[in-house]
């Protein structure tokens, strides 16, 4: 488990708690529990448009309200849209937050969200995965990638439904995992606003790319042995392909650092070359423009 | 009265009888096609006028394209379209900026023109117009707050005006992952940061009206009469059911919409048999040009232009995975629901990942309970196997495809997303054709220019937007494209019956073309001019400049 931090000073920004979890993980049942315990009101927001109409009527009592959200294209966001929900919600009088995440969300994608809240911060992103189903899932092709994101970007890893074992390939991904009852006092870390320190690499879902792209447009004189000559000088570039004109009658270039190779273009709309290089530094391409 | 128009040739999609020269129309229905001489027997019973101004043209079904969204564009629309690809809108052609140059040009001179509170451009691109910032975009106007959107919708960025004046300063971002404020940079999840500010101006009233009033025109100087709304409830169900209501069932609306709703948003919150009545009353309560019907939208996997498809091994070059925008096994019960309930379903899918779940679930139903011409549509299907194409056909489903991913995407997707041999077959039509599938052409617009034509040209070329053909033998023939945007799109959204070809006792839903789309150079079929429509038997008539 990672480090607790205090959770008594809350500052002023409310903590924000994201369930995660494929369908049937129990992440309902768990902010009922939740709900049920509370010594302060706080609000949940459930995240379950695609899913069949089980999760709204589920919860109990709830203080906040439900959102639909479209996963994954930004542009589904402008209405639905769960920056200004938070936004609306902030008025309202109410300690830390609580979002069921959907059951196909990636839970660095909810992080990342989530993070961009005004007068929010993410306290932690708890997964839950049931203990019966986790063989199955961890098996399914179309479902295991998503599981193992749903993993890797918890603070916090729960088993539920089975006390008894933890499948070893679960086990392997998630050492730190917990198995929670059905029942009695929830531990302490459930609390809505308990916040766990985040890692800074955690949950954002971005990583430095690997790569870089650029197009340039070459000038008119850039013959093919010059192109050549500055690849081989810039050792990071890994792919060079696009148009010259010199010679007039234009000649598509293809190169990795293996190989350069010309041929005549077909077409000749000169669309500027598209540089592929490896690593986050900037090259200097005004030699070739 | 009969209207008889003559035309150099009308190619009628029937195929008892492919080509005439002469079509009798009479209360918006077509009474014969033939030429002049074989509609005597109507013409003797009947008054009735010849009319020649379209007798050098070429007549085809009226075009149909089966899958746009009305709201998505009506938001986009109002925007200053600056793009690396031509776009010919209405009110504006939107030439191709194809460098930083031209971009920085462009919105130079639409800033001394416009009188926006928020300037809004839409279209830039890393590929073509280098990278955007904000000081770049101060040099435009240090005043006057500018958004400059990029292509994929993804990624915009401010000036510091608007920033300004959208109350967005360092310390309110800080720590923000995806956004940079030096740059003036949202992109992906802090885009929804930057669209939370931008909100009460790009979802005004007035600026949602503009931008349907746009897409109405839009569609007509596409050449269209029937448009399929493939997801109603995509933002808002009730604002979209009545702002469309209020724009298109007017008299001089040239096209019909049909709508299909969003499967996720009509079954939010409700039992299946509440669903299915609610959609029985809104059938019922259609009206003259905006229809629901027994059809719904699923979505199975995520956006193709962010490269969210779910892929079959071996996926993305760079090792991410694409997102489910349905749980497999909900959508399985969705498509269960509806399939036992005789809807026709038709699927979002863009990977083949996505296609195999969606097969999945028609296998499953089709064992649960067999049915003949289904409609089961595969939407979109950037990515699919051949052997997914055989088992699409044998389980009876369609296809609608979007083939303009292949034009503006598939040379960035060869070196930057999937490689070349997936990136150079996405779209693959010919396999589509030649299993017999139905297959459809959209434009799931403003993903793509709502031009049939320009479609046609891509299906048939398969040029890439840098010149470069790709998957040469996925090219379809110049008659199969014109049935994916006619006949074939009509059979997808099921309303084959009245309209999609041209023979007697169809509607008359007429597209009247500069030159025939079938005999000329395939490198020109983009070229060929929309000249007019007729909707139901009313001319309207597109000015060309």
């Amino acid at each position: 488990m990672k480090t607790i931090k205090s959770f008594t000073d809350l500052g002023e920004n409310r903590p924000l708690t994201v369930i995660a979890g494929y369908l049937g993980a129990g992440k309902t049942t768990l902010i009922n529990r939740m709900l049920a315990e509370a010594k302060q009101p706080f609000a949940v927001i459930v995240n379950d448009l695609g899913a069949l109409a089980v999760d709204h009527a589920l919860i109990a009592g709830q203080q906040g309200s439900t959102l639909t959200l479209t996963n994954g294209c930004a542009c589904c966001q402008i209405s639905a849209d769960l920056a200004a929900q938070l936004a609306t919600l902030r008025q309202a009088d109410f300690s830390a937050l609580v979002f069921e995440a959907s059951g196909v969300a990636k839970a660095s994608r909810l992080a990342t969200i989530t993070s961009q809240a005004e007068g929010y911060e993410l306290a932690k992103v708890v997964t839950l995965v049931d203990g019966f189903d986790a063989p199955r899932l961890l098996k399914d092709p179309y479902l295991s990638p998503l599981i193992k994101e749903q993993i890797a970007a918890a603070d916090w890893v729960l088993q539920t439904k089975r006390l008894d074992v933890v499948d070893p390939a679960l086990a392997l991904l998630a050492p730190d995992l917990k198995r929670l009852a059905g029942d009695g006092p929830l531990p302490e870390q459930l609390a809505p606003e308990y916040r766990f320190a985040r890692r800074t690499s955690q949950g954002s879902g971005i990583t430095a790319p690997s790569f870089q792209h650029r197009v340039i447009y070459p000038s008119k004189d850039l013959t093919p042995d010059a192109l050549k000559a500055f690849i081989a000088a810039q050792p990071a570039i890994e792919r060079v392909k696009g148009w010259l004109v010199n010679p007039p009658d234009g000649v598509l270039v293809q190169a990795t650092r293996a190989h350069f190779q010309t041929q005549a273009a077909t077409s000749p709309q000169g669309l500027g070359l598209q540089f592929i290089w490896r690593g986050g530094d900037e090259i200097d391409f005004s030699a070739l423009t | 009265m009969i209207d008889v128009y003559l035309a150099k040739a009308i190619i009628t999609l029937n195929p008892s009888l492919p080509e005439a020269t002469a079509i009798a129309i009479r209360d918006g229905e077509i009474l014969e096609v033939g030429n002049v001489e074989s509609l005597s027997p109507w013409l003797i019973r009947d008054d009735h006028q010849i009319i020649e101004t379209f007798k050098d043209c070429v007549i085809v079904p009226g075009f149909i394209d089966p899958h746009l969204h009305p709201a998505m564009a009506a938001v986009i629309l109002p925007m200053h379209f600056i793009t690396a690809m031509p776009w010919s809108l209405p009110w504006c052609d939107v030439p191709a900026s194809l460098t930083p140059g031209a971009f920085d040009q462009e919105m130079q001179r639409i800033n001394e023109s416009a009188d926006d509170e928020i300037l809004i451009f839409w279209g830039h691109h890393d590929l073509w117009h280098g990278l955007m910032n904000r000081d770049r975009l101060d040099a435009i106007d240090a005043k006057r707050p500018i958004v400059a959107w990029n292509r994929s919708f993804h990624e915009l960025h401010m000036n510091s005006a608007c920033m300004a004046q959208l109350g967005i300063t360092e310390a309110s971002i800080s720590g923000r992952a995806q956004i940079d404020f030096a740059s003036g940079r949202f992109f992906e999840n802090g885009l929804s940061f930057a669209i939370q500010k931008l909100n009460p101006y790009i979802l005004s009233e007035s600026r949602f009206t503009l931008g349907l009033e746009r897409l109405k025109q839009v569609v007509h100087v596409g050449g269209h009469t029937t448009i399929g709304d493939m997801a109603v409830g995509l933002f808002d169900f009730e604002r979209e059911l009545a702002t469309t209501h209020a724009i298109f069932e007017r008299e001089d609306t040239p096209f019909r919409i049909e709508q299909v709703p969003h499967g996720a948003v009509v079954t939010h919150n409700r039992s299946f048999e509440e669903t299915h009545a609610a959609l029985a009353e809104l059938s019922a309560n259609s009206s003259h040009r905006l229809n629901f019907r027994k059809r719904v939208k699923l979505f199975s996997d995520g956006a193709f232009f962010s490269q969210l498809a779910q892929l079959l091994p071996p996926g993305y070059l760079d090792g991410h995975v694409g997102e489910w925008l349905t749980a497999p096994e909900v959508l399985h019960e969705h498509i269960l629901n509806f399939w036992r309930a005789g809807y026709q379903i038709h699927v979002h899918v863009t990977g083949d990942m996505g296609v195999e779940v969606a097969l999945e679930g028609l296998a499953k139903a089709q064992a649960e309970h067999p049915r003949v011409l289904h409609g089961f549509t595969l939407e979109h299907m950037g990515y699919a196997t051949p052997e997914q194409i055989e088992r699409a056909k044998a389980l009876g489903a369609s296809v609608s495809a979007n083939i303009y991913y292949l034009h503006e995407l598939s040379g960035r997707y060869a070196e930057l997303s999937v490689g070349y041999e997936r990136a150079s077959t996405m779209g693959r039509l010919k396999t589509c054709f030649d299993a017999g599938i139905t297959t459809a052409l959209h434009s799931d617009f403003t993903m793509a220019p709502a031009q049939p034509l320009l479609n046609m040209w891509v299906a048939v070329n398969r040029l890439n937007a840098q010149g470069e053909q790709m998957g040469p033998a996925e090219c379809i023939t110049p008659n199969q494209a014109l049935a994916a945007v006619t006949l074939n799109a009509a059979k997808i959204l099921g309303i084959d019956a009245f309209t999609g070809s041209l023979r007697a006792g169809k509607r008359a839903d007429l597209t009247i073309l500069s030159d025939n789309p079938l005999t000329v150079d395939p490198k020109t079929i983009k070229d060929i001019q929309v000249v007019a429509t007729v909707f139901e038997g009313r001319v309207a008539v597109i000015e060309n400049d």
